[in-house]
């Protein structure tokens, strides 16, 4: 028997590992369709399959196809993560044990390369001189063009991303023909989720106005760092990535290289150790800087 | 001017001049950049050692004033050579940025290859 969830929404991903636990099918055909779906829906959603819980039979399955038949990797930049690096690895694997996760160290000076070392499953790169975080997501995107890889995750190493929301991202890869999915903590005005600071949130709305004017689509999280990559973003990125203010850019890049962006409501955590690189005393120099490398990614004849 | 002034013109270009020929000899800087300033300094040194030569050249393109329009051409000069400098220091962080890639991943399958040796 097939079970077929047609469920309308990102919504649902939220929930999509527990379900999958719940039914403990290998094999189990689960469908997403659709963008749109209200807070409502995706509850009545819950309870339908709750119910359907209990009718599937176990014979005759035919495929679950998103994480079998793919090589993906996580590609998870650090520098001096030593306090988080560990959990950040260790929830990966229990969430996907069958994904590879490569760690790319920009040269840290802590303890963050002793501790994936002494991590079997988990491979680490470690760059001789720090290239920032545009280089370090390029080097990772290189070892996964390199080595063939059909989906590439960036993930950041400080805890702020959860390893359990992986599927939507890739659901969102196989479903929506997109290139590249951007976790979105904006996406639903949702107050349970960290947001950051007030003067953060202003300067990320902005930007993504600025980036929905301009590629015209609408982007809601153009600085979020958890995205997902298939193999035609891969090669391109591989070649060709920001170092700057990366994440704004790509997306700028993207549509110039005609690949498809989607977004996916993700829910983040706040980051437990360590400071982020942007202060806040620095962002009315980093929106004016980030605008200015928005601008020109834009009118840049070759990106 | 006095003759202390000029004096002291002509010595600090002719410093100027030696050290980048001492510079562009000792290969400390490329060829292209020895030869833009081998020349801007012994343009430097021609003009302080022989006076009136700045007024002379001025004056052909129809400048009144001269002091200015000698220093407005030397802060030109440093820009045009500050964005060239910028231009050539992107390429090469950028060729840093592919080098260091390129180590890192050479680096990782070496480590790759000993490790998979020391087991068998």
């Amino acid at each position: 028997m097939i079970l077929q969830l047609f469920v309308v929404d990102d919504y649902l991903g939220n929930y999509f590992a527990w379900i999958i636990d719940w039914v403990l099918m290998p094999n189990l055909l689960i469908k997403f369709v659709g963008n749109e779906m209200s807070r409502n829906k995706y509850s009545n959603i819950i309870s339908i399959t709750s119910k359907k819980r209990f009718e599937i039979k176990y014979d005759n399955i035919v495929n679950y196809s998103i994480v079998k038949n793919k090589k993906i990797i996580a590609i998870i930049p650090t520098y001096n993560e030593e306090l988080s690096i560990k959990k950040t690895c260790t929830d990966l694997i229990k969430h996907h044990p069958n994904i590879d996760i490569l760690v790319v160290n920009d040269s840290s000076t802590d303890n963050t390369a002793k501790i994936v070392e002494s991590m079997s499953s988990v491979k680490l790169i470690t760059s001789p001189i720090n290239l920032g975080i545009g280089g370090a997501v390029q080097l990772g995107l290189k070892f996964a063009y390199k080595n063939n890889y059909d989906v590439a995750f960036q993930f950041d190493g400080d805890g702020q991303h959860r390893a359990n929301e992986f599927d939507k991202l890739l659901n969102r890869l196989e479903d929506d023909a997109s290139d590249i999915a951007i976790g979105s903590r904006f996406m639903f005005n949702d107050k349970t989720n960290f947001r950051s600071s007030f003067l953060r949130r202003l300067g990320i709305n902005f930007f993504a106005m600025l980036i929905t004017f301009l590629i015209r689509k609408k982007i809601t999280d153009p600085t979020s760092g958890f995205r997902a990559f298939n193999k035609k973003a891969i090669a391109v990125f591989s070649k060709n990535y920001p170092f700057d203010f990366p994440e704004p850019e790509v997306i700028i890049i993207a549509k110039k290289k005609k690949l498809n962006i989607s977004e996916v409501f993700v829910k983040m955590n706040e980051r437990e150790f360590g400071v982020s690189s942007i202060s806040p005393l620095k962002s009315v120099k980093y929106m004016f800087k980030v605008t200015m490398a928005i601008l020109l990614a834009f009118f840049r004849e070759n990106v | 001017m006095t003759q202390r002034a000029y004096v002291f013109l002509i010595i600090t270009a002719l410093i100027i001049f030696l050290y980048i020929l001492r510079k562009a000899l000792k290969k400390e800087i490329s060829e292209i950049d020895a030869i833009i300033w081998l020349t801007s300094s012994f343009l430097g040194l021609i003009f302080v050692s022989v006076p009136g030569s700045i007024n002379f050249l001025l004056n052909l393109t129809g400048v009144k004033y001269a002091p200015i329009a000698f220093l407005g051409l030397i802060i030109l000069f440093l820009i045009i050579q500050n964005i060239r400098l910028t231009t050539r220091l992107y390429s090469i962080q950028k060729k840093q940025i592919k080098l260091t890639q390129e180590i890192a991943l050479i680096d990782f399958n070496v480590n790759k290859i000993s490790k998979k040796a020391e087991d068998e």
